[in-house]
């Protein structure tokens, strides 16, 4: 193991952990404020790569100029998926609560597959192909803007939850359901918020993601598990959490995936969350 | 022989020791009271005996049996049962199916259970009631359902916490006669109560615990005439 | 009218469906034969799930685990060592309780609750199936195909009549299952332990006993249809036997029909399959629709539907319309 791999990996496992990041935050932020396990959180990454996909194929504008586009889409989508969906299953059975998200993600991964069709696609842009080479040690440099989007759309959601008169009213329903109702608080608006920046995420991580993979329909629910389990890992609850987690699965896949393969890596992930799920379920900066 | 023995029993929660190094005897036959302010510790020693709480020292013995560390449904089948101040029933289930489950501790057989459910249902006066659904109970008929459900399981020593909240005058001289009549078929009964009037009625030994310590213990007449006890209770004369 | 007569009423349809379900085979062209077929297995392994999902109140996420390591068992002892399928099976059933066991022993003493468990549960049947992708020796990816040969000893047979019978009598088993367990001292203890765990062991009820008897119980049976399934099939892939969609499969079919009840899991499934082979019809009219595609699709809309208005499924739901209606009728005569 050359000193240029363990670099490579880590730099490699650094960036890639900014996107798992951002996509666990999502996570995590609906689970923490709206207390809903939103499985179908992949399913949004997994359209966010398609969106990106079709820009390329259909329009004039790059698939990146586009991806505002697509993000406020998301947002909105958002929004409406709390109004129409999401508000209502805010008290049914616990199991029940999965058991629906888990089907919205069947729906979108197929509707995927009505759209798109079931084979791979793979997304390619001229400049996002190129790679940067610091010394010995190359990189794509696909990898290095998908994490600094993340990265600054991780730093602007922060500055939204501290600063904003809105974020700070959103952590407080958080905190305090019935408190913020009695403040007159529109609780309402405040979770339609909450899960509109979530979708956001969700589409982050695949925009990032999807120069770097093949993209087909099962990307959704992979992602749906790797958002959790980067969640659970981080905290359920706390996106904070979320973001460290994302840097510990980023650094975990990539230095495995140099010193063995892929396949490999996913394994001992899973074994190592399953563990982690015995012992320690409430992860690193657990809250529930 | 001693049916209960507790031995300097002592239970922390972090810092705050919410009983400490409790000491009591309860003989077979006899019903128990113990009394005392909220936040004395009483429903703690409950729980502590009845299995939900592990004590940090001290142990317990039930019919000469060491049980410190018996789980409540280990306790049930040594004979040792207890009743929760807020009604812990199966709502979705009828009265007598709530009953069916404590006869079930003591055989397999459903029909044998469900015709000894049937029993003590009639014994304790709710067969009107026996096939409402629990979860549509009023309060003093949830009471006597939790009696109903720990009396199916054959107890030797019953455990009652603060079965009177909630219950208006009439309804508590209803539950006294019928606690008593429990008592004679057999059952040694260990009560922890509020109200005065029950406790000097009912019981024929009375604990008082305060800040997690026996403060006093004897007969009705003595104990509350006890100093300490009055002054625990802030003059409280009945 | 009342609850015995309801029951002496379910009695009665199930014996003349059972009737006509003997006599079906001679009756019905091959590509429906495999749909029943295969509506059968996937009814009796829906069962199997109610045991722990519906009685025992333990809602599993990761059930296709089970039918993984049924299956694989299965296969691979009949294909490389030339063991009849019955006894892969029952050997796999074994291999699955132990998981099973396992399984719910540690959800018990950690306190893995609802969302915890619902991923760990599904992230046991992915750690399957990408180790088993991973490995030569059980077909990485391609799966494991079986011959067509006929050796009704080993459980294997060319034409589909015989699995047809094979698969009634695992319902059949399955439904006398539940129906013991409902009559039986563990029925009555598990449905105590689904509404209030404290009240249970206030009354002497083993909670964790409960749990675990009926998740191991629940195993078994899943891992001996995961053989059936592979054998009916003569393919064992991980993507089908560990995926996740068979997972969701086994829960929609008894979450539709009606956990904690006899039939529900068969009359889910059922209804699923009908729905299934209707759009298939519809989509093969239409053309350029994936007609697997737009199954999962409305399957996933009826799992949210389900999940939101119907959670109780279909048989307590006309259970207690009857009800209502013999309770109407009933004062109506008194008036």
């Amino acid at each position: 193991m050359t000193l240029e791999l363990v670099i490579r990996a880590l730099i490699n496992g650094i960036l890639l952990g900014a996107i798992y990041g951002v996509l666990g935050m999502g996570f995590s932020m609906v689970y923490g404020i709206v207390k809903l396990p939103n499985f179908a959180h992949g399913a949004f990454a997994m359209w966010g790569m398609y969106a990106l996909i079709t820009l390329e194929k259909y329009t004039k504008i790059g698939p990146y100029p586009g991806f505002i586009f697509v993000l406020l889409v998301f947002f909105v989508s958002g929004l409406f998926i709390y109004k129409y969906m999401f508000k209502y299953i805010l008290n049914i059975e616990h199991e029940m609560q999965i058991v629906f998200c888990l089907g919205l993600m069947i729906i979108f991964s197929n509707l995927a597959i009505i759209f798109f069709g079931p084979t791979s696609h793979l997304l390619t842009v001229q400049w996002l192909e190129k790679i940067i080479s610091f010394g010995d040690i190359a990189l794509k440099t696909a990898t290095i803007v998908g994490a600094s989007v993340s990265v600054i759309f991780v730093i602007l959601i922060h500055l939204f939850f501290a600063k904003t008169e809105t974020g700070k009213a959103i952590k407080a329903c958080a905190d305090n359901r019935r408190g913020a109702l009695l403040t007159g608080l529109n609780v309402e608006k405040m979770y339609a918020i909450a899960i509109g920046i979530s979708v956001a995420c969700s589409g982050i991580a695949g925009l990032a993601l999807a120069p770097l993979i093949p993209i087909h329909a099962g990307v959704g629910f992979e992602y749906a598990i790797l958002a959790c389990l980067i969640a659970v890992l981080g905290g359920a609850g706390s996106m904070g959490g979320a973001l460290v987690a994302g840097f510990i699965t980023g650094l975990l896949l990539s230095f495995q995936q140099i010193l063995y393969d892929l396949s490999l890596a996913i394994c001992i992930l899973y074994g190592i969350m399953l563990v982690i799920l015995m012992f320690r379920p409430t992860g690193i900066f657990g809250t529930r | 022989m001693n049916l209960l023995e507790i031995n300097s029993v002592t239970k922390a929660f972090g810092g705050l020791l919410a009983v400490n190094r409790m000491n009591l005897v309860i003989e077979q036959g006899k019903i128990y009271g113990l009394i005392g302010p909220n936040g004395a510790g009483k429903t703690t020693l409950f729980n502590i005996i009845s299995g939900f709480y592990k004590p940090e020292s001290g142990d317990i013995f039930f019919a000469g049996e060491n049980v410190t560390y018996l789980s409540s449904d280990q306790l049930c089948h040594r004979g040792l049962v207890r009743t929760f101040q807020m009604p812990k029933m199966f709502p979705e289930m009828s009265v007598i199916d709530n009953v069916l489950i404590g006869a079930l501790s003591r055989t397999k057989r459903v029909g044998l259970a469900r015709s000894e459910a049937e029993e003590i249902i009639n014994f304790l006066g709710m067969g009107q009631k026996k096939d409402t659904l629990a979860g549509s109970l009023r309060v003093h008929e949830l009471k006597r359902l939790e009696i109903a459900k720990a009396l199916a399981t054959k107890p030797k020593l019953f455990l009652l916490d603060e079965t009177m909240a909630g219950l208006n005058a009439v309804e508590q001289n209803q539950m006294i006669d019928l606690l008593k009549k429990v008592h004679d078929s057999g059952v040694t009964l260990f009560v922890v109560e509020h109200v005065m009037h029950v406790v000097a009625n009912l019981c024929e030994h009375i604990v008082v615990m305060n800040y997690g310590e026996k403060i006093a213990e004897g007969r009705p007449q003595e104990v509350l005439k006890n100093e300490k006890v009055v002054k625990v209770y802030l003059g409280e004369e009945d | 009218m009342n609850k015995r007569d309801i029951f002496s009423y379910k009695l009665m349809i199930g014996i003349f469906t059972l009737i006509l379900f003997l006599i079906i085979p001679f009756f019905v062209g091959d590509y429906l034969m495999q749909v029943i077929v295969f509506a059968f297995i996937t009814s009796y392994l829906c069962g199997a799930w109610n045991i722990a999902g519906g009685y025992g109140g333990l809602f599993s996420f990761g059930h296709a685990a089970f039918i993984g390591i049924g299956g694989y068992t299965t296969a691979v002892l009949l294909l490389y060592y030339g063991i009849p399928g019955w006894m892969g099976m029952l050997l796999g059933g074994l291999l699955s309780a132990c998981l099973g066991w396992l399984l719910s022993w540690t959800i018990c003493r950690f306190r893995i609750r609802g969302f915890y468990f619902a991923i760990g549960a599904m992230l046991v049947a992915e750690l399957l199936m990408a180790i088993v992708v991973r490995t030569r020796y059980l077909g990485r990816g391609m799966g494991i195909t079986f011959p067509p040969i006929d050796k009704p000893f080993n459980f294997q047979f060319i034409g589909i009549v015989p699995y047809y019978y094979l698969a009634l009598v695992f319902v059949c088993l399955i439904i006398l299952v539940a129906y013991l367990i409902e009559r039986s001292r563990l029925g009555w203890y598990l449905r105590a332990t689904r509404q209030s765990e404290e009240a249970s062991s206030a009354l002497g009820i083993n909670v964790t006993r409960m749990k675990v008897v009926s998740m191991t119980l629940s195993a078994f049976l899943t891992g001996v249809g995961g053989g059936i399934y592979v054998l009916a099939l003569r393919f064992c892939s991980p993507y089908d036997v560990f995926g996740i969609m068979f997972s969701v499969t086994l829960m929609l079919g008894t979450l539709l029909g009606g956990r904690a009840t006899v039939f529900g899991p068969i009359v889910g499934t059922f209804m699923l399959t009908a729905v299934k082979e209707g759009l298939t019809l519809a989509a093969e009219a239409v053309g350029g629709v994936s007609s697997f595609a737009l199954v999962l699709v409305v399957w996933g809309i009826i799992l949210c539907l389900v999940a939101k208005y119907l959670s109780k499924g279909i048989v307590p739901w006309v259970t207690d319309k009857l009800l209502k209606i013999s309770l109407l009728k009933g004062k109506e005569e008194i008036v």
